[in-house]
């Protein structure tokens, strides 16, 4: 029979009753009544009895816990001791064996405090993400049975789901566990991935020659995936990968192909699509190899080039850290659906670093909210709006990004810069043309406040321009007319 | 040579601070320049070496839980901070807290937009906003760390810019009903460095005592803080003042340390680097 409502609220009264003379009497009753029906009711006041200084209620309390029978006042009673971990609780757990039915965390928490291996390891894809986050748990007994259940997994689908965590996620212990299991996905597509990304390059070589589930996996890849396949691509060296990727991962790997091969021709014309950082990269390579064009006009276009780039140094590395210091990495942990709440509304602080979380998650749908954020009037907004563009793609206009050049703030036209030379992949009309001379002659501007800071940046707007002059020169200049063959060369702001 | 990270929290209290980057700044006002007292002219530049500033003035919720944390006799209570209905820290349930979030953890008082937990502490003394600052491992900023901090580097009038615009800070004109509004409110009014509000919602205590003729011993190259006084230097103006003047980032108020007010407040300041 369980309690009635108000016999219960009785003994919640007495069991915490500390009047003078009267109130241990009174406690000591409410212990010995709370014992012979210990239930999921009477477990909070259980607990709360364990914790008083009589030694007779304590030790009520205590029997009162050790002969739980009722599955959901074990429940109960597991969820409190997840809670605080509390010594004397620890110590009836383990002296009982008990283990909650559910949830599966509080299960399986429970299974490895009492290392059961067999039973944690037991399940499907649900206990994946709750092992792995045990293997991080503050008790030793709790890592140690995780790490076990683990490495026993046997069901199909809580082995995808381990593959699957570590596609995502650099984890170098875990990785290698896959590996002496011979675990992969059962996809055979996906078990590609899975190898290239565990560093078992030879078996995915094997098992996709000709590199299609490869392919595939990119082209559906998210970005944050796409990132890392890249890397690991560019990072293990095989050619073979490399060149299946050119395709579709981007002049990045194209460039890297080139320059294994040496091909100095190829490389100079990737110029006019590349990014400011990979046109760095592109004019540093040709300059090693002492290559030069054959036609005249190649020869001039690439020594203004090189001329600008011996004066540029590495531009934005100054501040490199704003996006770690607006970044807050719990966001990771939220929905994105909460992400972009966030970013939306809360205070400036945390706004700035929702931003900057769905940038990186999501950049097509960060790509509008960045936008508005460019002209916002808090500063920290339009700060991490410039650093979150390069994410948003095309989705952000160079324009907007050009005007935080002369941002009244100081840490804004910092970032701002940054995000310009990131982000200015997007250019390539007349009309960017005139853009990145506006934004070259607004960082003339801040030659008042900040002279070395504007130099640099007028050099690297005039390098894009000098690449962005020549890649439209055929296609719309002469549309353009007089209007751009005049009076179009730009002075070079500040002395180097 | 490693450049200074831009934004830290202090770490006793978890206080945003913006670094105000070294270098020469100008200070003062101008001969010409409209409702300037004596005190604070002329106009000079003074090289100040790097410190980071308060991004908002000291909120209720910081306060309350240092309160909470110290303990404070009732001496100590009295002299530091004036309990009333004017202030939104309360002593309740044996414990100190924000007016209205009674029994609340902190941590979840920090995004708090609706009640009064980021809103200036105010009614606090000069005593009491020093006694912060220790516990905090911080200071109060002297004169023209807060007046650089405001202004920037080129002496502007306002921290917005050059002409008043009671839009852009909270003043006597826009503050309706109300008194103190939330510490990140008035983005506009940002110095260049970030910091919010460092005019308008509060008077800010500086450490500095006051003195008519610092300022034109300062621009004698004798940069010397008063050693000793009855005044301490107050800046920046509040939600009940309603003349530009006294927004300017040179005007220079002051009153006796013990002073506590419902437009008076703190910000904080480490450094220099």
């Amino acid at each position: 029979m369980p309690l009635s409502g108000a016999d219960l609220e009785r003994l919640r009264r007495q069991i915490a009753d500390h009047t003078f003379m009267v109130g241990t009497r009174r406690r000591r009753a409410a212990a010995r009544e709370l014992v012979v029906k210990p239930s999921v009711q009477t477990v909070p006041l259980l607990i709360r009895a364990l914790a008083d200084n009589d030694v007779e209620v304590k030790a009520a309390a205590r029997g009162g816990l050790s002969s739980l029978s009722d599955p959901a006042a074990i429940d109960a009673f597991c969820a409190a001791w997840a809670k605080d971990r509390h010594p004397q609780l620890e110590q009836i757990l383990r002296a009982r064996g008990y283990t909650a039915r559910q949830p599966v965390d509080l299960h399986l928490l429970c299974a490895c405090k009492l290392g059961r291996v067999e039973e944690a390891a037991r399940g499907g894809a649900e206990v994946v993400p709750v092992l792995l986050a045990a293997l991080e748990d503050r008790d030793p007994q709790v890592k140690a049975t995780a790490g076990k259940s683990l490495s026993s997994l046997s069901d199909p689908a809580a082995i995808d789901a381990f593959c699957e965590i570590l596609m995502r996620e650099d984890r170098a212990g875990l990785a290698a566990l896959a590996r002496e299991r011979g675990w992969a996905p059962a996809d055979a597509s996906r078990r590609c991935l899975f190898l290239l990304l565990t560093d078992q390059i030879e078996s995915c070589c094997q098992m996709d020659p000709d590199c299609e589930h490869l392919r595939a996996e990119y082209s559906q890849a998210d970005e944050p995936l796409r990132r890392r396949i890249r890397d690991k691509v560019l990072a293990c060296g095989d050619d073979r990968l490399v060149r299946a990727l050119s395709g579709s991962a981007g002049l990045d790997v194209t460039i890297v192909v080139h320059e294994r091969t040496r091909n100095c021709a190829a490389l100079f014309s990737c110029l006019e699509s590349a990014s400011y950082r990979q046109i760095v990269r592109l004019l540093d390579f040709l300059g090693a190899q002492r290559w030069q064009p054959a036609d005249e006009a190649d020869r001039l276009f690439l020594s203004d080039l090189q001329a600008l780039r011996t004066r540029i140094r590495e531009f934005g590395d100054a501040h490199a850290d704003f996006e770690g210091l607006l970044a807050d990495p719990s966001l990771d942990r939220l929905p994105l659906g909460d992400v972009r709440r966030l970013a939306e509304r809360s205070q400036p602080s945390r706004r700035a670093a929702a931003l900057l979380a769905l940038a990186s998650r999501d950049g097509g749908t960060a790509a509008p909210i960045v936008a508005n954020l460019l002209t916002h009037s808090t500063w920290e907004l339009r700060l991490a709006a410039a650093l979150a563009a390069p994410r948003c793609g095309s989705g952000v206009s160079g324009q907007g990004l050009a005007q935080l050049l002369d941002d009244r703030n100081h840490w804004v036209a910092s970032g701002g810069v940054q995000g310009l030379i990131q982000g200015l992949r997007g250019f390539g009309s007349v009309e960017d043309l005139h853009r990145l001379e506006d934004a070259r002659s607004r960082a003339e501007q801040r030659l008042r406040t900040a002279p070395g800071q504007a130099e640099q940046a007028g050099l690297v707007l005039q390098l894009l321009l000098t690449v962005l002059r020549r890649s439209i020169r055929d296609v719309e200049l002469s549309a353009a007319g007089e209007e751009m063959t005049g009076d179009f060369d730009i002075e070079i702001i500040g002395e180097p | 040579m490693p450049s200074l990270t831009p934004f830290i929290d202090n770490p006793t209290d978890g206080y945003p601070l913006i670094l105000v980057p070294a270098g020469e700044a100008i200070f003062g006002s101008r001969e010409d320049e409209p409702d300037s007292d004596y005190d604070r002219k002329p106009q000079f530049r003074v090289h100040l070496p790097d410190y980071y500033l308060g991004k908002y003035p000291l909120r209720n919720v910081e306060y309350a839980r240092f309160l909470e944390e110290v303990g404070p006799g009732q001496s100590d209570l009295v002299k530091w901070i004036q309990l009333d209905s004017n202030c939104q820290v309360v002593e309740a349930r044996g414990g100190f807290w924000v007016r209205g979030a009674e029994g609340k953890q902190w941590e979840a008082l920090v995004d708090d937009e609706e009640g009064w937990s980021n809103h200036p502490v105010v009614q606090v003394s000069w005593w009491g906003a020093q006694a912060y600052c220790e516990w905090a491992g911080m200071r109060l900023p002297t004169e023209l760390e807060w007046e650089k901090g405001a202004r920037g580097v080129e002496g502007e009038a306002y921290p917005w810019g050059n002409e008043w615009d009671p839009s852009k800070c909270r003043n006597a004109s826009n503050r309706g009903s109300g008194k103190t509004c939330m510490t990140w409110a008035y983005p506009e009014g940002c110095s260049v460095w970030g910091q919010y509000q460092m005019v308008g919602n509060v008077w800010e205590w500086c450490g500095d005592w006051y003195e008519g003729n610092a300022y034109q011993r300062y621009a004698k190259g004798d940069l010397q803080p008063p050693a000793s006084g009855i005044l301490r230097v107050l800046r920046g103006g509040s939600w009940c003042s309603g003349f530009p003047r006294v927004f300017r980032c040179a005007d220079r108020g002051y009153d006796y340390p013990g002073g506590r007010y419902s437009v008076v407040g703190f910000r904080c300041v480490r450094g220099p680097l």
